[in-house]
């Protein structure tokens, strides 16, 4: 049984460094996804606002902004999964009939702090460890188990920077297009990743209205289900660390069941990429490639726009950036906008399904199903 | 404790964990012979191969109120190494 929730508009700013305040950002990203909408601020019933950096307050300040109505308003923080938490609360929030409409935004502010914005202080010292290292640890592993070089990286990151390209919000977008060799040649980070292989902290803001009911233009969502992360052996959880892939694939299973679908749905993907690494080990995590068959699609060309399994056509958190507490509305957005048909020159062939799924450090985990 | 190590990277910066790796420094998950994978510092300057086996000893790290004790492995004789 789905959840009869729709996604009735969205609206983003521009990724990339701004010197706008927190606010500014949320009410600008808010206002674009009500215009979308054709909503008013007074027909939402609720607001979910995700920031892992803010303020404390400043969820209030965003929805005085926008209206002051008195409707709930609740602050959240799940790191890179915050945006698609806050968008399952909103989907809840009208599922259960509390409301008709409800408004899920995210906001972050990453290259330079908002005055009263939260550093949170190590508590240990893998707290201390940039967050690109266990994926570096990961993609070494990744790489011996399927006998291939750091080359298959590179042609999935060139992939994504050279979709940025052609993704007008996008923070990384290259004036030419962007080869594995320059990708392999860029500054190293943590092996086998280079900076070209690893996300962009950026500033934005992005936001999404849910529906009850279809509207012109509005995209059903199937199912949206969360997940913290279980026991699992082989995945240590030291420091800044997202949950284990059986966590993903545990969360999709459960998607897939809510929505009714199977994995060969599924038209246009969206997955988190701290590192490009990520993007691999997560398509098969989420069953949409088997594993032995992810290198060859990769090297293929499968994940671009026009390949058969397009992912992170947007740029991804490599190259449309990645303002934590947005990232995933953000996401969704891409898809929404895939399946809308209304991508331009990235557009993926007649999507009918979508797939968005978001991992947080800390072990947050959301997988979401759309359909056109 | 004995281990083996699952994976590992180099990281060429320096470290934030004071007094050690001014010149970069290596990260391993081992998993070691009774327990579950972890997440250890690797003493040299250079990121072991998967499969090298070694143990994992607490050292102390910092300075003042600044110290942890964190778990190091140290390649056994013979273990590969390489960046």
């Amino acid at each position: 049984m789905t959840l009869d929730v729709h996604i009735g508009g969205v609206g983003m700013t521009p990724f990339g460094a701004s010197t706008d305040a927190l606010d500014d950002l949320g009410v600008a990203a808010a206002s674009a996804a009500l215009a979308d909408a054709g909503l008013a601020y007074q027909e939402i019933g609720e607001v979910f606002c995700s920031s892992m950096l803010a303020p404390p307050q400043t969820a209030l300040r965003v929805a005085h902004r926008l209206g002051r109505t008195g409707v709930p308003v609740t602050a959240l923080e799940s790191a890179s999964a915050g945006g698609l938490v806050a968008l399952r609360h909103a989907a809840l929030a009208v599922a259960s009939g509390r409301c008709d409409a409800a408004l899920a935004i995210g906001y972050e502010r990453t290259t330079a702090l908002e005055p009263g914005g939260v550093v949170p202080r190590p508590r240990t010292i893998w707290d201390r460890m940039p967050p690109q290292v266990h994926y570096g640890i990961e993609a070494t592993r990744w790489l011996h188990d399927h006998g291939c070089g750091p080359e298959v990286l590179a042609v999935v990151a060139a992939k994504s920077w050279n979709a940025a390209a052609l993704n007008p919000l996008a923070a990384r977008r290259p004036d030419h297009e962007v080869t594995p060799d320059e990708v392999l040649s860029a500054r190293m980070v943590t092996t086998p990743l280079t900076r070209m292989m690893c996300h962009a902290s950026v500033d934005g803001a992005a936001a999404v209205v849910v529906t009850r009911g279809a509207r012109p233009g509005s995209i059903e969502l199937l199912a949206i289900e969360q997940s913290s992360a279980m026991v699992d052996r082989g995945w240590p959880v030291d420091g800044p660390v997202a949950g284990p892939p059986s966590q993903t694939t545990w969360t999709a299973r459960r998607a897939f069941e809510q929505a009714g679908a199977v994995a060969s749905d599924v038209d246009v993907v969206s997955v988190h990429d701290m590192c490009v690494s990520e993007e691999l080990v997560t398509i098969v995590a989420l069953g949409l490639v088997d594993d032995a068959d992810v290198v060859d699609l990769a090297i293929g060309g499968g994940l671009a726009p026009d390949g058969s399994l397009p992912v992170n056509v947007d740029g991804g958190c490599i190259a449309r950036g990645h303002p934590m507490g947005a990232t995933g509305l953000a996401q969704a957005i891409e898809v929404v906008t895939q399946l809308r048909g209304g991508a331009g020159a990235r557009q993926v062939r007649t999507p009918e399904v979508g797939l968005v799924q978001a991992a947080g450090g800390g072990g947050s985990c959301v997988v979401a199903l759309l359909r056109a | 404790m004995e281990a083996s190590v699952w994976a590992a990277t180099w990281v060429p910066s320096p470290s934030p964990f004071p007094g050690f790796g001014a010149d970069g420094y290596a990260v391993a998950w081992v998993d070691p012979r009774d327990g579950a994978r972890r997440q250890v510092l690797v003493a040299g300057d250079a990121a072991p191969s998967i499969g090298t086996t070694g143990t994992v000893e607490l050292q102390l790290l910092g300075d003042g109120d600044d110290r942890s004790e964190v778990p190091m492995f140290v390649a056994g004789a013979g273990g590969e190494v390489g960046r």
